[in-house]
């Protein structure tokens, strides 16, 4: 097993002309550390992989791995093994001479080269497509094929950008499964970029969510979803309900009163600066009944959407106020009908406040 | 709705094509026909049709050594051209396609341009600077002369082969390993292989059917094929002149359907 290497990004950045690709980052990652870069199109992920890889010099700032400041180091020297978003499989080799080639390139000699690409291709389960050429396998097999290679040499440090787009569904979630056996059995530490926030979550032990060339939040999935720091971060991971404060009145430590933009009044647990207040639908209860949480609304259901385990309401609750609400479901559970007048209530505790 | 005015169209559309075809046949295919058939006369003089089917004409340019010569000189200097304009284009292609620096994308225009200038005016450019370094009636200056009209092609089938991939190929060996030389070695050049033997077989021809150049460049001892065809039919067309012309049309025809093969083979499958 080998050791992961850790990875500082102290203030890069990167600039193109007059385009920003990258705002000044600094980010510590962990010795084996499985890390996500989530986060939409064009937000600088794939930069800042870049700079770890050495393709892209960074236009100010430093780049260090395992403490060693590699900024100025050209790429072949970094012992950094990386997978593609189409493989980069060499297509005139073999599905094992592509496997050999990060070891030819090291000059083993031959016999230890075979016995190397041998276990590469049993540990991705390729044992006996060692012949073939890349063009003669499904894309589920070609990106096997593409990890082996990156890993063969035992690099410390994986860098994967968007290993898993390429592929449909359910290979998509079966090789997920497989990048975290292969994580635990191989020990490096893997930069991960992807724009699905199910597999960064599914995947990752910290992630960070960029938009517009800059990290806005970083840390474990789980953290980031229950205490997001901002309403992108808040709006990007999952769903949320998200009302515009327009004053907010202290009325005990830590509680606020509420005005929105759209109308309701709340209570919400946090403090000044208020400038949006965010609900989960799961955190909101449903009922026809009135509801004894601190914030109890009366509304309509205008829309109902069945998903696997779950029902997802959306109650108008005022004109221009529609809450998505989500509950969990069974055989069983009644569903409530279209157009049914309910309650909709939740605790000041699951109202986030947020200032911006 | 097949109207009036398509079916109007669609007539016109076929005398189109026909007329087309007629003008082509007519234009192209007869004279190179003509010549074809003109040089296995058994004449002394040009005659069409031919009387008797005879070989006496190839023979005869078989057996003047200044045909020979010029022929050896084509040759000679079609490969030179070739493996200069190889290594030109494919530097240039390169510098346009990786090189990921804005200002070079005009550059990929102007390796081109010879290709869009008359002959004519590159020789006048060419004979007064050969003449100058000392090097006029050369080797060199004909493969230099013939090097500037080849390059382009070399340019346009390297260049599309390397824009026909993908640029993390080369990431991908960087990251692996391999160093900028091996990189080009081990990926870019396997990629690349098919369109550079294309380009090079293009660049030998142009510069085995290239006149103008030669007239200007070439000296009575590095005289090419075209330019000793060029004088003899300034004094009189003998029919030895219809058998070296068909033998140039053979090898160059040779050339293309090797090229077209090779490209051909290359679709189906990745350079070894
Ligand atoms: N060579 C370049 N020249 C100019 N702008 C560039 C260049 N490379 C990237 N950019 C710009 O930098 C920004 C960040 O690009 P980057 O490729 O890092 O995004 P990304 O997060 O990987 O997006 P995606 O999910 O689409 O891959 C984009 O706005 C992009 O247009
Ligand atoms: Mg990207």
């Amino acid at each position: 097993m080998t050791r992961g290497a850790s990875v500082e990004f102290a203030g890069v950045s990167k600039q193109y002309g007059l385009v920003t690709a990258l705002r000044p980052t600094s980010l510590v990652i962990a010795q084996g550390e499985f890390f996500a870069f989530l986060g939409p199109s064009g937000s600088g992920k794939s930069t800042l992989l870049g700079t770890v890889a050495g393709f892209i010099p960074p236009s100010e700032g430093r780049v260090l791995i395992e403490g060693s400041d590699v900024t100025a180091m050209p790429p072949h020297r970094r012992n950094i093994g990386m997978v593609f978003q189409n493989y980069a499989l060499f297509p005139y080799l073999t599905v094992a001479q592509n496997i050999a080639f990060p070891l030819r390139m090291r000059r083993l000699p031959r016999g230890e080269i075979a016995r190397r690409v041998d276990r590469a291709l049993e540990m991705v389960r390729l044992g006996d497509f060692g012949g073939r050429m890349p063009a003669q396998l499904s894309g589920g097999q070609q990106q096997r094929v593409a990890l082996a290679r990156a890993a063969v040499y035992d690099p410390p440090l994986l860098l994967m950008d968007e290993p898993l787009g390429a592929l449909d569904k359910t290979l998509r979630e079966e090789m997920q499964e497989e990048l975290r056996q292969f994580h635990r059995v191989v020990g490096a530490t893997i930069l991960y970029v992807t724009h699905d926030q199910q597999e960064a979550a599914a995947m990752a032990d910290r992630m960070a969510i960029m938009n517009h060339g800059a990290v806005e939040q970083a840390g474990p999935p789980r953290d980031l979803y229950a205490r997001p720091e901002n309403s992108f971060v808040a709006r990007f991971l999952g769903e949320a309900n998200v009302l515009r404060v327009v004053a907010a009145d202290p009325v005990a430590a830590g509680r606020l009163h509420l005005r929105t933009e759209e109308g309701p009044a709340l209570l919400a647990c946090g403090s000044p600066p208020a400038g949006i207040a965010c609900i989960r639908p799961e955190d909101i209860a449903i009922a026809e009944a009135p509801i004894e949480r601190e914030n109890c609304f009366r509304g309509r259901i205008v829309d109902i959407v069945h998903v696997a385990g779950s029902i997802r309401y959306s109650v108008a609750i005022a004109a221009n106020c529609t809450l998505s609400v989500r509950v969990r479901s069974d055989r069983r559970t009644a569903v409530l009908p279209m157009d049914a007048a309910v309650h909709v209530g939740w605790d000041a505790q699951d109202a986030l406040v947020l200032p911006s | 709705m097949m109207g009036r005015a398509d079916a109007v169209l669609g007539v016109a559309g076929r005398i189109g094509a026909a007329v087309l075809l007629a003008a082509f046949v007519l234009f192209l295919v007869a004279p190179v026909v003509v010549i074809v058939l003109m040089s296995f006369t058994d004449q002394l003089y040009l005659t069409f049709p031919p009387t008797r089917f005879a070989l006496r004409w190839y023979a005869s340019a078989w057996e003047q050594s200044r045909w020979l010569r010029a022929a050896w000189n084509s040759i000679q200097i079609g490969t030179a051209t070739a493996l200069a304009s190889v290594a030109l284009g494919t530097l240039s292609a390169l510098a346009v396609t990786r090189g990921g620096r804005r200002w070079l994308l005009p550059f990929g225009s102007l390796v081109v341009a010879p290709m869009m200038l008359p002959h004519v005016i590159i020789a006048i450019g060419l004979y007064p600077t050969m003449l100058d370094l000392g090097l006029s009636g050369s080797y060199a200056a004909v493969v230099i002369g013939h090097t500037v009209v080849a390059t382009p092609l070399v340019f346009t089938t390297v260049a599309a082969a390397l824009r026909g991939y993908d640029h993390a190929l080369e990431l991908a060996a960087r990251t692996l390993g391999a160093n900028g030389w091996r990189t080009f070695r081990f990926v870019t050049l396997p990629m690349i292989a098919g369109g550079l033997l294309i380009g090079g077989i293009f660049a030998f021809a142009v510069s085995f059917d290239e006149l103008m150049l030669a007239l200007f460049l070439a000296g009575p001892r590095t005289e090419t094929l075209p330019r000793l065809l060029w004088e003899h039919l300034a004094q009189s067309v003998t029919p030895t002149i219809a058998a070296v012309a068909t033998l140039i049309l053979a090898f160059t025809l040779l050339l293309l359907v090797a090229a077209e093969t090779l490209r051909r083979r290359k679709a189906v499958e990745p350079p070894p």
